[in-house]
């Protein structure tokens, strides 16, 4: 038996004699006998804590001569019976469950529900995502939304999105900006070219289903667990500023790639006129970072740009001058496997093409067009990292003699590869038009619009790379061949003509004919 | 004396003093075993709009405790000018004014203290502070509602 | 190929006519590589040793050389000047030993002119008008020295004194105006409190310490006027923590919001041990709080500078760091403070974007290997393919003029913001680029000395124009730095014609800057005082058009 500071709000201090292995239920009515207040409307506060009705004083360290605070609790009546429940996972309430989803919006409008939620209590019982999962997995409608879902039932299991979750419930200012998060990252996402497929697979594949299973009651539930950016654990407003969406990090690709296959046909991306799925949509992501201007430019107007939308960000990229200077985001985009595949395999490239009642066309009024897609030359070159790295630093460096305007091509640069922009729309200078192409051996893909950029690349990677590695018989064997066809049979002149104008034909063709 | 058995042997003796003659409406004691993290409690002082309320908040004493100040947050929600939604307060004693000769009774006397008499003249919330010189009665609602809802 | 036109051959490749004969005739008129691998073995590298194929035949000539130098070296003193001289007075003079008198004269003269040059290096930036430099062990005394001259004013302690100065900052005159104004008023503002008046070493029975509870009975307890009782231990623990927090006001008593302060005989007494550090301290407060003085930022200088009045705004320590009184940065004229912390801001800001430009390696636009830069001269030469190349524009650096003004691309359809970073971008990358070349040039202080020792063991050089090597390359930092700063007071700088002027002569100064920086990189191996007298004078007169103009106006 020992004795027990009392210090009560209403009652000034006293004390009592008690054993030491009561409970603090025992210990709630001895004290009062002395006190005004009845064991059932007691609040005991010792040591920075209120005192739980199982616990024994022994349990929490009291001892002779301390000092206990006593306060009169609020609505205590109703809480005990759940709070004592709910931890041992064993007595889960299986007859609150079903009611749950439909009751969920009168529940979190309820001043007992917010209660339940703000109790200490409540964090033990989220710390534990078992109980939780448990409830869930109760209710068979939910158990079937998560079967199909298993995006969610990761975020059940996941203790952080619980939390988080639950941190909103009872905080409106977090939840506001929850959903000013989400509705940030839903505009980052939406500017990400291949963004508004993932929203839209997202909304069919966890929205949809949830809504239907549960009604409103998801919306604010998924809308932050699905966030894919931004994840706010704290129990305050996050005031730092959102995810740069022009940081390299890759999030948004990783899951675009299966997407690409799933939403063909029904991509509702800002591409809609495209015939062309949309192959580099999930390499496009970090270079557009650079090259937005150049991509949407191209995107929308071209129907070629989708289909090479990544260079065609390149090209943009060769239009800013400086962000055509970075060969590691080129490295990274030509490396992707995907780009790697279309890359080394020329038949899926063919048939992309042939799959385009446009891009056919202009393969077949240009058969150097097409044999250059042929070749697999071409296709090496445009594998290599390291062509693609030199295509890049010759560019830049005429973008630098173009700035400096010592640039020998004046105004005909229009067609290069940094020009990609403003040639977007059209076909452009085909072929031998193209005063650029005077440079290049591919002349002729100086003319794929949206491919601009890249065409210009390509034929500046060729005209540098490319020259001094092959004898010129061979280099220039498709425009020898016009030649012949037209006439010229002498081959040394033909070749030293087309050598001197860099293989474009209508040059050489002067040429020889002076 | 190293600093390590200084600190350790005054937040013993601190611990001694509190649980034995806890300063009007507060207590506090340690979370577990580490003698240098305390949990506190401070009833909402009569004639104060937190009145009937029980805030929880966290304490942590640093390595060179008495000679750095201990720092404490809010753990429950409370509308208050002093104190941030991040359960921060602003008081001098616990920043530049911060004295060794100070003890946790002394510093949970004064954040219970500065429940009944805000300082909106030195605030962390502004809003707040602005009600509470503009419309005093507006302000003792939201925070007793704040109390009700998160203090009960 | 006949003998004649092989000598046209090799001529025409550069070789000395003379040179080239003699390869040729010993190489038996055969193949011109071996003729050439000849002349590259016997006589070095380019026409400059050719004077040797002379001198062998005719040892004569050997002999004024050593009149004028050390016996055992080789002649080499022409060696050092331009090749395109060397190469006129070779053609002319072959092997005459008048002729060898005549180069000799000529070059005393040529010395001469360089000489009576007029090195206007006194300008807006460069050297400060008046400024002091302590040394970073002076500090403390001349601190004490400022303690005791108040002290002695007031006629109060030291103690009292240097609380007094604190107070007001280290401004005698402020001080003394407002003590002998009202001087309680003034001592008991600065926390003096009956200063002389502290108690260590005592004991106080039936008192516990403040701090740790300890019983104070056995002279250990030590208080201020203010009774606010502590054990020793305790008050050596928070002097340690007080003076380790360094803050700029003085140590408070341990009571709750006591008002008394701490004074520096009571720290002596209760805390020997700690005094140094008081000191210490004391020499910080001193410095940090004295308007009229600054720390040299500089890596490693511990000095503190003081400029007679507050309106200097430039400083220059010791060290060689030149320091912006103002805002205690790098002197950055001609741009000013607030340009400064703006584009600090717009650095911080877009650092992400602009992570790759601080790379250290480019490609060589020619062959594509990666060159590291490694020195302070942005004229590159791959060693690969030999392309020489501008490391700010990688355009070739043959024909290569101003690539130090950003071109707006008209009709653009990018976005505002895209530009506006671009712009920044291309600022950026120039800043950049200086600020790095003059971290290597900076090394270069210690390379030329150096260089000045060793060129002093092996060569004829005058003393003097060895000694040049370390003023031109003070005058390579000092133009660095003015361009690393050109390019932020650009980027802030409106549009129109001033720019266009502006633009000009930094262009100018960026050029005579690389070449002067080549130069001097060349210097430990191949030193032309010629070109390096000239070049550094050159550089110094644009240097300081370019800043008079920012000073005055560019159209005036």
């Amino acid at each position: 038996m020992v004795k027990i500071n009392i210090k009560s709000s209403t009652d000034n201090k006293f004390d009592v004699d008690a054993e030491l292995n009561i409970t603090v239920a025992d210990f709630k009515k001895i004290i009062a006998q002395k006190s005004s207040i009845p064991a059932d409307q007691q609040r005991i506060i010792y040591s920075g804590r209120v005192l739980k009705d199982h616990q024994t004083l022994e349990e929490l360290k009291i001892q002779e001569g301390h000092t206990v605070h006593l306060v009169r609790g609020g609505n205590s009546a109703a809480p005990p019976p759940p709070q004592q429940q709910v931890p041992t996972p064993n007595n889960t309430q299986p007859q609150s469950i079903p009611g749950m989803p439909q009751h969920i919006n009168e529940m979190m409008n309820n001043q007992m529900f917010q209660d339940a939620i703000n109790s200490p209590m409540m964090d033990s019982f989220f710390e534990n995502p078992e109980i939780f999962r448990q409830m869930i997995m109760g209710n068979p409608e939910m158990r079937e939304v998560l079967n199909n879902n298993p995006e969610m039932s990761h975020i059940f299991n996941d203790p952080r999105q619980l939390r988080q979750t639950l941190e909103m419930m009872r905080n409106p200012e977090l939840m506001r900006e929850m959903m000013r998060n989400a509705d940030r990252a839903m505009i980052n996402i939406e500017n990400h070219p291949e963004g508004f497929n993932l929203l839209r697979r997202m909304y069919t594949n966890i929205q949809e289903p949830l809504m239907n299973a549960a009604n409103q009651q998801a919306m604010s539930h998924n809308q932050t667990n699905s966030n894919p950016v931004q994840e706010n654990t704290g129990p305050n407003p996050n005031n730092s500023p959102l995810p740069n969406p022009w940081s390299s990090s890759p999030s948004p690709s990783t899951t675009t790639e299966n997407s690409n296959n799933s939403t063909t046909g029904t991509n509702r991306s800002p591409n809609q006129q495209t015939p062309f799925p949309n192959l580099f949509g999930g390499n496009r992501s970090p270079q557009s970072n650079n090259g937005s201007t150049g991509n949407t430019n191209s995107n929308t107007n071209n129907p070629f740009g989708n289909m090479f939308g990544g260079m065609g960000g390149m090209g943009g990229m060769g239009g800013n001058g400086f962000g055509g200077l970075s060969p590691e985001l080129m490295r990274n985009m030509m490396s992707s496997p995907q780009v790697q595949e279309m890359l080394n395999n020329p038949a899926m490239l063919e048939q992309m093409i042939n799959m385009n009642p446009q891009m056919r066309e202009m393969m077949e009024s240009n058969p150097q067009m097409r044999d250059m897609f042929r070749s697999p030359q071409f296709m090496n070159m445009l594998s290599n990292p390291d062509n693609l790295n030199a295509m890049m630093q010759i560019q830049q460096a005429m973008q630098t003699l173009q700035n400096n305007g010592v640039s020998p091509f004046g105004g005909g640069m229009g067609g290069m590869g940094g020009m990609g922009n403003n040639s977007a729309g059209g076909m452009g200078g085909m072929g031998g038009m193209d005063p650029f192409s005077m440079l290049s051996g591919m002349g002729g893909m100086g003319g794929f619009g949206g491919m601009g950029g890249m065409g210009g690349m390509g034929g500046m990677g060729n005209n540098s790379s490319t020259q001094n590695q092959e004898p010129p018989e061979q280099r220039y064997s498709v425009q020898l061949t016009q030649l012949e066809e037209l006439g010229f049979t002498d081959r040394a002149a033909n070749i030293t003509a087309l050598t001197q104008t860099n293989g474009n034909i209508n040059m050489a063709i002067d040429r020889l004919l002076r | 004396m190293n600093e390590g058995a200084r600190s350790t042997k005054r937040i013993q003796k601190e611990l001694a003093d509190i649980t034995t003659d806890p300063p009007a409406g507060c207590s506090a004691g340690p979370v577990g075993d580490n003698l240098y993290e305390w949990m506190s409690t401070i009833i909402g002082p009569d004639g104060s709009p937190y009145q009937g309320g029980v805030f929880f908040l966290h304490i942590l004493f640093p390595v060179d405790y008495p000679f750095k100040p201990p720092k404490i947050q809010f753990k429950t929600k409370i509308y208050h000018c002093n104190i941030n939604s991040n359960g921060d307060i602003c008081l001098d004693i616990l920043k530049n004014n911060w004295s060794p000769a100070l003890n946790i009774g002394k510093v949970l006397l004064s954040i219970s203290s500065l429940l009944t008499d805000p300082n909106p003249n030195d605030p962390l919330v502004s809003t707040i502070a602005e009600q509470l010189i503009n419309d005093k009665e507006a302000h003792d609602n939201k925070a007793r509602e704040f109390t009700m809802k998160f203090a009960k | 190929m006949d003998k004649d036109s092989k000598l046209a051959t090799l001529v025409e490749y550069g070789y000395d006519p003379v040179v080239a004969q003699v390869a040729l005739e010993q190489t038996s008129y055969g193949d011109l590589n071996v003729a050439i691998d000849y002349i590259y073995k016997n006589f070095g590298e380019g026409s400059l040793d050719k004077k040797e194929v002379i001198t062998e035949p005719t040892p004569l000539t050997s002999q004024p050389t050593q009149q004028l130098n050390t016996p055992t070296k080789p002649k080499r003193q022409i060696s050092t000047s331009s090749s395109k001289r060397l190469k006129s007075s070779i053609t002319v003079s072959a092997g005459s030993d008048d002729c060898y008198e005549d180069q000799e004269d000529s070059e005393e003269e040529y010395y001469q002119d360089v000489d009576d040059y007029e090195f206007d290096i006194a300008l807006v930036d460069a050297f400060p008008k008046a400024n002091t430099v302590i040394q970073s062990k002076d500090i403390i005394n001349t601190a004490l020295a400022e303690i005791n001259n108040i002290s002695s004013i007031t006629e109060t302690t030291p103690s009292a004194a240097t609380l007094l100065l604190c107070y007001f900052q280290w401004n005698p005159n402020k001080l003394l105006e407002r003590y002998y104004e009202d001087p309680e008023r003034v001592v008991s503002a600065a926390g003096i409190k009956k200063i002389d008046q502290f108690f260590t070493k005592t004991s106080v029975p039936g008192q516990m310490c403040s701090v740790c509870a300890d019983d104070l009975d056995s002279n250990n307890c030590s208080y201020l006027s203010c009774k606010h009782y502590s054990c020793d231990d305790c008050w050596n623990q928070y002097l340690l923590i007080k003076l380790l927090e360094g803050g700029a006001t003085s140590i408070p008593c341990m009571g709750v919001k006591c008002p008394s302060v701490i004074p520096d005989e009571f720290i002596h007494k209760v805390a020997p041990n700690l005094y140094n550090k008081y000191l210490e301290r004391l020499a910080q407060t001193y410095v940090d709080q004295n308007p009229n003085m600054r720390w040299c930022p500089a890596v490693g200088c511990g000095n503190a500078l003081k400029a007679d009045s507050q309106s200097e705004s430039t400083a220059q320590c010791s060290c060689g760091f030149k320091i912006c009184f103002r805002c205690k940065q790098e002197s950055h004229f001609p741009a000013d403070c607030e340009q400064m912390k703006n584009w600090k801001k717009k650095c911080e800001d877009d650092s992400e974007t602009a992570n790759w430009i601080s790379s250290n390696t480019q490609d060589c636009p020619k062959c594509q290997s990666a060159i590291e830069k490694n020195g302070g001269c942005n004229h590159m030469t791959c060693i690969k393919c030999k392309h020489e190349f501008c490391w700010i524009c990688l355009g070739n650096w043959i024909g290569h003029s101003n690539c130090n003004s950003y071109k707006k691309e008209e009709n653009s359809n990018k976005s505002e913001l895209k530009k506006n970073l671009e712009r920044y971008l291309f600022y950026f990358h120039r800043y950049n680029t200086h600020e790095q070349s003059k971290k290597f040039e900076t090394k270069l202080r210690q390379t030329a000395i150096e260089t000045i020792v060793s060129f002093q063991n092996k060569t004829d050089k005058r003393w003097i124009d060895i000694k040049f090597v370390e003023t031109s390359t003070e005058i390579l930092i000092q133009c660095r730095r003015t361009l690393k700063y050109t390019y932020v007071y650009g980027y802030y700088m409106g549009e129109g014609t001033e720019k266009n002027l502006f633009e000009y002569l930094q262009n100018d100064l960026e050029k005579t800057t690389e070449q002067l920086s080549f130069l001097l990189s060349q210097a430990n191996s191949d030193l032309k005082i010629f070109d390096l007298k000239e070049m550094t004078n050159l550089a110094s007169v644009k240097l300081k058009h370019l800043l008079e103009g920012v000073e005055e106006g560019f159209i005036n």
